[in-house]
């Protein structure tokens, strides 16, 4: 598991981008598939289905991260950027960032000597933020990058005690990582005969810059028209502040089952299953301590062409969409397990 | 009429967890209709075949939903925090008897020591009278709903307050229509959906199913007539709003003219509304699959997304002799 995910965080994909990392699983889950294909706006779909015929679910992780573009680069040779997704601007100075190229730099803002008191305590606005790549003027930059060039965090894994892995993309390559585990599992159960549904995986694209309802992962769901869907998506993490009444989740608490968020008010049954499953299976779960979290692509598919009853599964990460991601392998393992229960059960 | 609304008000329907108000009308609208079921989000669908080839697909949309809260958190103390589904006005839910779907009675009220006017959502706790965490519960649910308690009563003439008219009056209009209609012309569909509060949603998932030529959407709509209203020139009382446009729509002409002509011939009073802000389910109707005649009726309201909601039966009527009349007029 350390392995995959290590693999999988170290490839950099921003929502757009994500033919590097789709490359990374295809080779992962393509032996265990009855077939994988693409849409025309990137989403990969893997197929597995048991001999009877058997109810549709799609199952999805997004695989894009977080990342930036660059907007223009200035005279001094500076490339400023524009992000991609609610990257946690907070931390961001000093970091280290990769072009997809390969070219690296380093965020710089204006230095904290120089802040005006209105400033202190601030984050730097985005128009404020460049990238530094050591070049002396325009023209010498122009050898290393270009307008419109897609960048990440800097990828650097770190294991750490109890399982817990860190590092940038880490929550949605859980996500992505756990699909794979889960892909495996459902082979095996075709091949035992306890598939009890039509498996369609979706590993979608554009996730992180989705705005409103508006998901690249419609368009598969669009296709697929599947009976039921589950989307397994990271959940914010807050466990530390215990003078914070309504927190995320808790990193090593289990899969956060949510019964809404801002976008979905999740389908009633399967919610009330999912819970009693966990239950009988021993498998560690939590609810999220408050329901007006922002929602995921769960808002696009509930409401795809007829409807679509829709569950979520999330696991719980830490410094969601900086350069550190955290989360704990014993999570990632209850939603293997969750999920693959799912699979071979009736519900 | 009102024994029929108080029927439809009492049901527990919150955003999402529509199926004890589903079955209600599903039992109501039942001995009028030819077949009656519920899709995938939960929309309850009642369909009357229509007569000759080929008809038109006609489609009445009112929303069974009702704003409400859901359990979050669970303090040790066995206080209950809950999240808001919907639109909810605090300053008219605070200190309120609040109902679960389960039974369980609570009453809602904000953390001591916040003044009015710093009242945030999150401030916000049901009080079941549970002694601790443990206690409750054995009642209460992370994901359970509530609601602000159902009432229904009669002022002066044919006006009524109560809650939640918002849109249980619209369900009421389209079983009346299906009641009272002549004749079916068109392959009708009367859709109580699911999830409009939130965000239209039920509404663009059963008109994408069912792809109807025309649809009608019933719903609540505001009152110019109270003091210190915006202008505003839909008056209660001064008989059903046709619907030009809302915050999310522009109905179509077409829709507009068919109602216009329908009112003035079974002489039913109107007005036209032109509402500034707000949605219904009419937008979801117009642009579901390949897009629709869509139109709306509105029942002048005043205090909507409160407990004490107020309209005049005589508007309602009049609405329903307009959606009686779509039925009985053959679509092309």
């Amino acid at each position: 598991m350390t392995e995959l995910l290590q693999k999988l965080s170290s490839v950099c994909a921003p929502s757009g981008k994500e033919k590097a990392v789709a490359e990374v699983i295809e080779k992962e889950i393509a032996p265990y598939c009855d077939s994988v294909s693409y849409d025309k706006i990137g989403n990969m779909t893997a197929v597995i289905k048991p001999r009877k015929k058997c109810e549709k679910v799609m199952l999805c992780a997004h695989m894009d991260e977080v990342g930036f573009m660059v907007k223009n680069i200035d005279s001094d040779g500076r490339a400023h950027i524009v992000l991609l997704g609610a990257v946690e601007t907070r931390t961001l100075s000093g970091r280290k960032v990769r072009f997809l190229n390969g070219t690296t730099g380093i965020v710089t803002t204006k230095p904290i000597h120089v802040l005006s008191e209105a400033e202190v305590g601030r984050t730097s606005p985005a128009d404020k933020i460049f990238v530094e790549i050591g070049a002396k003027d325009k023209t010498e930059a122009a050898q290393y990058i270009k307008i419109g060039d897609f960048g990440t965090f800097e990828p650097k894994f770190t294991e750490m005690a109890n399982e817990t892995y860190a590092g940038k993309a880490v929550g949605g390559r859980a996500c992505v990582s756990t699909m794979i585990e889960l892909i495996k599992e459902a082979h095996a159960a075709k091949k035992a005969k306890t598939l009890k549904k039509e498996c369609y995986f979706v590993f979608s694209v554009k996730r992180e810059i989705a705005i409103r309802s508006f998901f690249a992962v419609e368009t598969a769901a669009f296709h697929i028209e599947p009976n039921k869907a589950l989307v397994l998506d990271t959940a914010p993490v807050c466990d530390f502040l215990k003078e914070e009444l309504m927190t995320g989740a808790k990193c090593g608490g289990g899969i956060v089952l949510a019964p809404a968020d801002i976008r979905t008010i999740y389908n009633r049954e399967l919610f009330a299953d999912a819970v009693k499953l966990c239950e009988k299976k021993g498998i560690a779960y939590q609810n999220p301590t408050f329901a007006d979290l922002p929602g995921g692509e769960g808002g696009a598919i509930h409401q795809n062409g007829g409807g679509v009853p829709t569950l979520s599964v999330g696991i719980p990460t830490r410094n969601l969409h900086s350069g550190a991601e955290i989360v704990k392998a014993h999570d990632m393992r209850a939603a293997t397990a969750f999920l693959r229960e799912w699979l071979i059960s009736d519900q | 009429m009102f024994a029929q609304l108080k029927k439809f008000v009492m049901p527990i329907g919150v955003s999402g967890d529509e199926s004890e108000i589903s079955k209600v009308i599903a039992e109501e609208i039942a001995p009028y209709v030819d077949k009656v079921y519920n899709d995938a989000m939960g929309n309850l669908i009642a369909f009357k075949k229509g007569k000759g080839k080929k008809p038109k697909k006609l489609m009445f949309a009112a929303h069974m939903d009702e704003i409400g809260f859901m359990v979050s958190y669970i303090e040790d103390s066995g206080f209950i925090r809950v999240s808001r589904v919907g639109g909810i006005n605090y300053t008219a839910a605070s200190f309120s008897e609040v109902i679960f779907k389960n039974g369980t009675k609570g009453v809602l009220v904000p953390d001591a020591r916040i003044l009015t006017k710093e009242y945030r959502p999150e401030n916000y706790y049901v009080d079941i009278g549970a002694r601790n965490k443990k206690d409750a519960e054995r009642r209460v649910n992370i994901g359970d709903t509530c609601r602000v308690a159902p009432t229904l009563f009669r002022l002066s003439g044919s006006r009524v307050a109560g809650r939640p008219i918002d849109d249980r009056i619209g369900c009421l209009m389209l079983f009346e229509a299906a009641k009272a209609a002549q004749s079916f012309e068109n392959d009708t569909y009367f859709v109580f959906t699911v999830q409009e509060e939130v965000g239209v949603r039920g509404a663009k998932t059963s008109a994408y199913s069912i792809q109807p030529d025309y649809a009608v959407a019933a719903d609540i709509g505001g009152s110019g007539d109270v003091p210190m209203c915006a202008p505003f020139a839909v008056n209660m009382s001064d008989g059903i709003a046709i619907k030009l446009k809302d915050g999310m729509v522009i109905c179509h002409q077409k829709m507009i003219e068919l109602m216009k002509n329908i009112a003035e011939e079974k002489k039913v009073p109107y007005q036209l509304e032109i509402l500034e802000g707000g949605g219904t389910d009419t937008c979801a109707l117009q642009q579901a699959a390949g897009g629709c005649i869509a139109g709306a009726v509105s029942v002048p309201t005043r205090y909507g997304h409160s407990a004490v909601e107020v309209v005049d039966l005589n508007d309602v009527a009049g609405g329903v002799k307009i959606l009686a009349g779509l039925c009985e007029t053959k679509l092309v």
